[in-house]
């Protein structure tokens, strides 16, 4: 040990570590757990909204009525449909591809053959220029064929509010979450602030700017706002994969929320910045406003 | 000048130290020698009168230009003031390091100073772990190392002995003699006597004229 060469000089003039700042570091990585989650719920009540909307809107069901001839006018109500410039694409739902669904149900060989079973052809759209409802069906009466053209709008119209409900109330979650993370950082930040005060008296009367004694401030707050933003994405991510996990097979309503794509990922990664940087932001306005009042 | 909204502490003051003079300031115990110094370091305001700090009213200052003006006065503070968490090197060289002055200018002269005080073995160890009197040549050290023009000492050498007293003391005069205007309050009467600088005294917060006048600011 040489006694006469100093330690190295530390970075902050802050204490390094102190009690005060563990109870915070935890609150504000729940928060930002519980802010992610809130974004991807968010984001994926938009994405789900969307491909509903895209789904109700870009495809009709028709129900075809006739009981005699029914193959013979299937097929030709399939090449009318096929023929509409304003439809992409045709599904049949005959006999045979309706038992198929039904034979899980009620066993194989169990449908009787005079089961009346509806027949169905799902017609999807042209998203440029859709057909309508009328050009449809006037079609499918110029050949002759009873049918019955559903275009989902009742379905679309509840669809729409649900999904409208789901993004003004997610959106609403999420900024409430942002709100309490700035209003604890601010309210920690005052803490400390009172805790450190022979700090920023003896720093004061030294001479120090008061910019350089918010600075203090505001890097050690904003090293902690990465932290527990990392550690609040991080728990997240990790809630999101045992989902994921736990859901994995079933198409579940939730799934959007819990498939993590690149902006779900960008989401996560987005939170320990935005974290650090409002904490970082908050400490340094608080301590300003604090320094101007004393005097 | 008043603290908060109590009673005023201080009536009438009329002072003005010389550039480069030296002078003690005494008085009873609760007296107002404390809350003079506050005011001339910038740490009170008076709640009337005027206030010049090397001939810029203080009144008028903002905020930067007074922490400058804190920056050419080197304060030892009657409790100490050092902070728990750092060395008694990054206690001393805090001043420098507030005022944005790079460690490798200042590192030597710290070194240099804390033998000087006798602490040259304590450069790396914790306030909490010194004596008083170890804490008290820790302050004085602080207030002396950026060689501030205005050096202002609140009982300095209440906590130790005279020989360590008159060491410090010699500290001061020779900070004096560099040009620094140097103003101690103290109660130790024979150390103020053997100096055979002009004293201050105050009473009740009343300033009477110095014995061996010359002056300057406030
Ligand atoms: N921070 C404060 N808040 C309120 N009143 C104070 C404060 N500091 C001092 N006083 C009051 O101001 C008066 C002068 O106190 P001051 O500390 O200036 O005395 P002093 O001469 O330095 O005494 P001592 O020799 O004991 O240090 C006292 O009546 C004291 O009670
Ligand atoms: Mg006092």
């Amino acid at each position: 040990m040489s006694a006469n060469v100093p330690d190295p000089t530390p970075p902050s003039m802050l204490p390094l570590r102190s009690k005060e700042d563990g109870p915070l570091f935890f609150v504000i990585a729940i928060i930002i757990f519980l802010a992610c989650i809130s974004a991807l719920i968010t984001r994926a009540a938009f994405v789900s909204a969307a491909n509903w909307r895209a789904d109700l809107n870009g495809a009709m069901t028709v129900q075809i009525k006739d009981t005699k001839d029914r193959t013979v006018k299937l097929a030709r109500a399939e090449e009318l449909l096929r023929a509409l410039p304003g439809v992409a694409g045709v599904s049949v739902y005959n006999r045979d591809r309706a038992k198929a669904l039904l034979e899980p149900w009620l066993g194989k060989g169990n449908i009787p053959d005079d089961l009346p079973l509806p027949v169905i052809i799902a017609v999807s759209l042209n998203p440029k220029a859709p057909a309508s409802k009328a050009e449809i069906e006037i079609s499918l009466r110029a050949g002759d064929i009873r049918a019955e053209v559903d275009d989902h709008r009742r379905w679309s119209a509840e669809m729409n509010n649900a999904a409208s409900f789901l993004q003004v109330f997610s959106l609403a979650a999420l900024s409430l979450l942002i709100s309490a993370s700035i209003a604890v950082t601010g309210f920690a930040t005052r803490a400390s602030l009172a805790a450190r005060r022979d700090v920023v008296n003896t720093l004061h009367l030294a001479g120090a700017f008061d910019s350089y004694i918010a600075g203090q401030f505001e890097r050690r707050f904003g090293q902690m706002g990465l932290r527990a933003g990392l550690m609040g994405a991080a728990l997240a991510a990790l809630a999101v994969g045992a989902a994921q996990l736990l859901s994995s097979g079933g198409s579940s309503l939730l799934l959007p929320v819990f498939r993590l794509d690149l902006v779900g990922f960008g989401l996560l990664i987005l939170a320990p910045v935005l974290t650090a940087f409002s904490g970082a932001l908050t400490a340094r306005l608080t301590v300003l406003a604090n320094l101007r009042e004393r005097e | 000048m008043r603290y908060a909204h109590g009673p005023d502490v201080l009536h009438n003051i009329n002072l003005n130290l010389a550039p480069g003079s030296f002078h003690f300031l005494t008085g009873p115990s609760g007296a107002g020698k404390s809350s003079l110094l506050k005011l001339i370091y910038l740490a009170q305001h008076s709640s009337r009168g005027e206030m010049r700090l090397f001939g810029q009213d203080v009144r008028a200052c903002s905020r930067n230009q007074k922490s400058l003006l804190r920056r050419r006065v080197g304060v030892v503070f009657q409790e100490f003031r050092l902070l728990d968490h750092l060395s008694v090197f990054e206690n001393i060289a805090l001043p420098l390091r507030a005022s944005g002055i790079k460690r490798d200018t200042y590192e030597e002269d710290v070194v240099e100073l804390l033998s000087w005080v006798g602490l040259g073995d304590a450069i790396n160890a914790y306030p909490r772990t010194l004596s008083g009197g170890e804490k008290q040549r820790v302050a004085i050290a602080r207030a002396v190392v950026a060689k501030p023009e205005l050096l202002i000492a609140d009982e300095p050498t209440g906590n130790v002995d005279p020989d360590m007293a008159i060491r410090l003391m010699r500290l001061f005069v020779e900070l004096n003699r560099l040009g620094s205007t140097v103003l101690i309050a103290s109660h130790d009467l024979q150390l103020v006597r053997a100096s055979g600088a002009p004293v201050l005294t105050i009473n009740d917060g009343r300033l009477s004229a110095p014995k061996t006048p010359r002056k300057r600011a406030r």
